[in-house]
């Protein structure tokens, strides 16, 4: 499936008006509404003034017009940020539920009750201590959290989850995002799409590449002068040899990384590759990749579409400890970058999503962790979101022992396409608006 | 292919490339015997025995750090160095297929003596290895099977098991995954976990109830589920078309369905398998293969001979998203085109810098610092039809010597087997 983007539908981004003006948070649930009644921001807004919070989020009036990148190219000035948390990031212990249920499924592994973290106007859930940082985001209503999404039939493995989470369930098609992509005219900046920590599949399109850029600090020639590299990359006459093909996909990635280098010198983020042993899997940081996604939105280089990747969650076994960790990592990234987004005057441009391919087993196992589930977290970051909390989740029905899901990944795939203008019918088959989550 | 361009084929794909002198020697040997060569090296079918860890620098104690990269960089220099090439690249094969990995597992000396497992059991019977492994340290932490009993199972183990290891998604069901757990509870490691303790079996954490698993009844301990694993008949075209894609870069059916036969036929032997891959690539079958940086590296070292520093080995090798021991996941590395993403290609064009100025003088360096390419793609061990046009103009285009090397190492011709 490709998605034109044409001028017309660059034109129709309805959803995004500009200057919030007061922070009203109208969030409802987003399959059950009732969920929304029960104590949500719904009914007891948060306060919108930021008093004492850290943010400016969501802006009040025009963007500071200093700092804003005057090569943005495509999708109305819109940025987009996905935060994939791979290895399934357990939902219930990320928002403990106040449900007696949730206690008894983890006997070991609840979040004791003084250590959950309220939020203003959330009666049944609280957060994770190590994402206490994120409550003052919550607290101007530019936070959404989504808990119980998923795939109504639910697949537990990593890759085949993955998939279905990167191809909006269309297992062998391009990425979601790359089908849009595909549209964008002319050839954008080389950073236009770059995918952080690893590669994005999700930013694939059928000719879309990103820049996949797994060690910022290091992205630089060393002891090669780049016209060097320049030779291996000219196309001509590639197609001529046996193994032209990939031939010729090596010339083009050197054609495309002479250009991102280049970009790139002026991005500072990103600590420089050590000559060590990285101690988390996959290695990358997400507050590492989150610095440098807001260094590349922030600078003049044309980036609109960021994948940050870390991987870690796939706690089968010793999770309170690691999962802390990571939650802290996530917490204190989402912090900084939201920080570095204000401060450039773009709050109101940049949207985040963070999710993860699953979440964990409703009950632990016997290695004080939890086995693949199915429902998970996902949330939402920006100055044009509603914040609040969306969807429900019910303990007293379990699928499989399994958090049931009910909020499909289309329909937050829905909104961030909205978000960029294009036309999410025709790039996901059809519509899902069960998720109101931006202004 | 001349005999010569296919012995140095041979080398590129199931092993880690060779010298000029040796790859001279090997083609006067011919590629037949060369296959006999590199599939049964010291002429007993005795397994690798020699390796460069040295067990004193590799206490049993999780905080080690300096462990773990005498891990790393003596597998690294392994791989460079080894005598047995075939047999490694098959254990780094396996590697990256039966993932276990150092974040995780956290003592050097168990992921270790994993790579030793392959090194010593990698070509034999499927079956053992699959028992070896299930059954190794290193893997009863990376996929929890080790606290996996009978009250609380965990699937972790059994789901790869079928999913990465075995059969591959869509030939098993939910219910065959939690079987499979039940099954296989009650192995463990002595005192209480602690590394080097070994593994133990727990009656009293074993489910020993029977189970209906792949379709097989009865199944209730590690022997049932491993019978009905091999009995499955999805098994052998899942590792055939691993061992096919890993070697020859094909995902071709046909070649697959041959393959598995080959495998049947000899009673799961994965030397057969290996040969019989092999033998494909040599008659026609190999389709070109992206070299993924440590194969890439391993070869590059042997045919210049480069002594690079080993921390700048480590931090290259990092950024080219590619650490021995240090999958991102459990599906271990993303092949092909994946590694032209471009801080790979960037950290992989500086490697190859790092190489060529670590190169000793020699027949490698006086070919980069002559004018003839031809040449140079000769020692550099490429096929007779040498640099294409636009990398001969590149290389040309490049300062003679020691920077020509560098660019010569991140051709598409050295990079794609």
């Amino acid at each position: 499936m490709t998605t034109p983007i044409d001028d017309a539908t660059l034109s129709r981004r309805t959803l995004l008006r500009l200057g919030g003006g007061a922070v009203v948070v109208v969030g409802l649930g987003a399959c059950d509404r009732s969920a929304s009644v029960g104590g949500t921001p719904a009914d007891s807004s948060p306060p919108g003034d930021g008093t004492g919070a850290a943010t400016t989020l969501p802006s009040a009036g025009p963007a500071p017009a200093t700092t804003v990148p005057a090569t943005v190219p495509a999708f109305g000035g819109k940025r987009l940020v996905l935060v994939q948390l791979n290895g399934g990031n357990d939902l219930l212990n990320s928002l403990p539920p106040t449900d007696g249920r949730y206690r008894d499924l983890r006997p070991t592994l609840a979040i004791p009750e003084a250590e959950v973290v309220g939020l203003t106007g959330l009666a049944d859930a609280g957060l994770h201590p190590s994402l206490a940082p994120l409550g003052a985001l919550w607290d101007v209503g530019g936070l959404a959290l989504v808990r119980g999404i998923g795939f109504e039939v639910p697949n537990r493995s990593h890759f085949v989850s993955m998939d279905r989470w990167w191809t909006a369930d269309e297992l062998s098609a391009a990425g979601w995002v790359g089908r849009v992509l595909d549209g964008v005219p002319g050839r954008p900046s080389p950073l236009f799409a770059t995918a952080l920590g690893a590669g994005a599949p999700v930013l694939v399109g059928r000719t879309a590449q990103p820049t996949v850029i797994t060690s910022p600090g290091s992205f630089r020639w060393v002891d090669l002068q780049p016209e060097w590299i320049a030779g291996l990359a000219v196309t001509e006459g590639a197609g001529t040899s046996p193994d032209g093909d990939l031939r010729a996909a090596a010339r083009e990635a050197f054609q495309r990384t002479l250009r991102a280098v280049a970009d790139f010198a002026d991005i500072t983020g990103g600590s420089e590759t050590a000559d060590d042993l990285p101690e988390r899997e996959g290695g990358a940081t997400i507050a590492d990749g989150l610095a440098v996604a807001a260094q590349l939105l922030t600078s003049d280089v044309g980036a609109q579409v960021v994948v940050v990747s870390a991987g870690g969650f796939d706690t089968h076994a010793n999770q309170l400890p690691v999962h802390a960790g990571l939650l802290a990592d996530l917490a204190a990234g989402l912090v900084t970058f939201q920080a570095a987004i204000d401060a450039a005057g773009l709050t109101d441009e940049v949207l985040l999503v963070a999710t993860s391919e699953f979440g964990r087993r409703a009950g632990e196992n016997g290695s004080g962790g939890c086995d693949h589930g199915a429902g998970g977290l996902a949330l939402a970051l920006g100055g044009q979101v509603r914040g609040g909390i969306y969807g429900d989740i019910d303990l007293g029905d379990l699928l499989d022992g399994d958090v049931r899901p009910t909020v499909a990944p289309q329909a937050l795939f829905t909104r961030c396409l909205d978000w960029l203008g294009a036309d999410a019918a025709q790039v996901l088959g059809a519509r899902d608006d069960a998720l109101d989550l931006l202004r | 292919m001349n005999e010569r361009d296919a012995v140095a084929w041979l080398h590129r794909r199931a092993g880690f490339g060779l010298p000029p002198d040796e790859l001279r020697a090997a083609a006067a040997r011919g590629p037949q015997a060369e296959l006999d060569r590199l599939l049964d090296p010291d002429g007993a079918g005795a397994p690798a025995t020699h390796d460069l860890w040295d067990d004193e620098q590799l206490p049993l104690d999780p905080r080690d750090r300096e462990a773990r990269l005498h891990a790393v960089l003596r597998w690294l220099e392994l791989i460079s160095t080894t005598e047995q090439p075939l047999v490694d690249r098959v254990a780094w094969l396996w590697h990256g297929h039966f993932v276990s990995s150092l974040d995780k597992v956290r003592v050097a000396r168990l992921l270790v003596n994993q790579v030793r497992l392959f090194r010593a059991v990698g070509l034999g019977g499927f079956r053992d290895l699959l028992h070896d492994i299930t059954l190794d340290p290193a893997m009863l932490i990376y996929l929890d099977l080790r606290d996996s009993n009978r009250i609380v199972p965990n699937e972790n183990y059994s789901r790869e098991l079928l999913e990465l290891f075995t059969l591959g998604e869509g030939n098993y069901t939910e219910a065959d995954v939690q079987a499979g757990a039940a099954a296989l509870t009650g192995w463990t490691l002595r005192r209480g976990g602690a590394p080097g303790g070994g593994v133990r079996f727990v009656e009293a954490a074993h489910d020993g109830s029977q189970q209906t698993y792949l379709g097989a009844t009865g199944v209730h301990d590690l022997d049932t589920v491993l019978d009905a694993v091999m009995g499955h008949d999805a098994m052998p075209g899942f590792i055939a078309a691993t061992f096919a894609s890993e070697l020859l870069g094909s995902t071709d059916d046909d070649l697959v369905t041959a393959l598995a036969g080959e495998f049947v036929a000899a009673g799961f032997d994965v030397r057969a398998l290996v040969r019989a891959t092999l033998q494909a690539g040599l008659d026609g079958a190999a389709a070109p293969l992206v070299l993924g940086p440590v194969p890439w590296f391993g070869i590059a070292g042997r045919v210049t001979g480069a002594a690079v520093a080993p921390r700048t080995v480590l931090r290259l090798l990092r950024g080219t998203g590619q650490l021995p021991l240090l999958p991102p996941n459990v599906a271990g590395w993303p092949g092909g085109t994946a590694w032209f993403a471009a801080s790979s290609l960037v950290a992989r064009s500086n490697l190859a810098a790092a190489l060529a100025g670590a190169t000793p003088a020699g027949e490698v360096l006086a070919a980069a610092a002559g004018d003839d390419l031809a040449v140079l793609a000769d020692v550099l061990g490429l096929p007779a039809e040498g640099f294409g046009t636009d990398s001969s103009a590149a290389l040309a285009a490049t300062p003679a010597g020691r920077d020509r090397l560098a660019v010569a190492l991140i051709t598409p011709e050295f990079m794609i087997a």
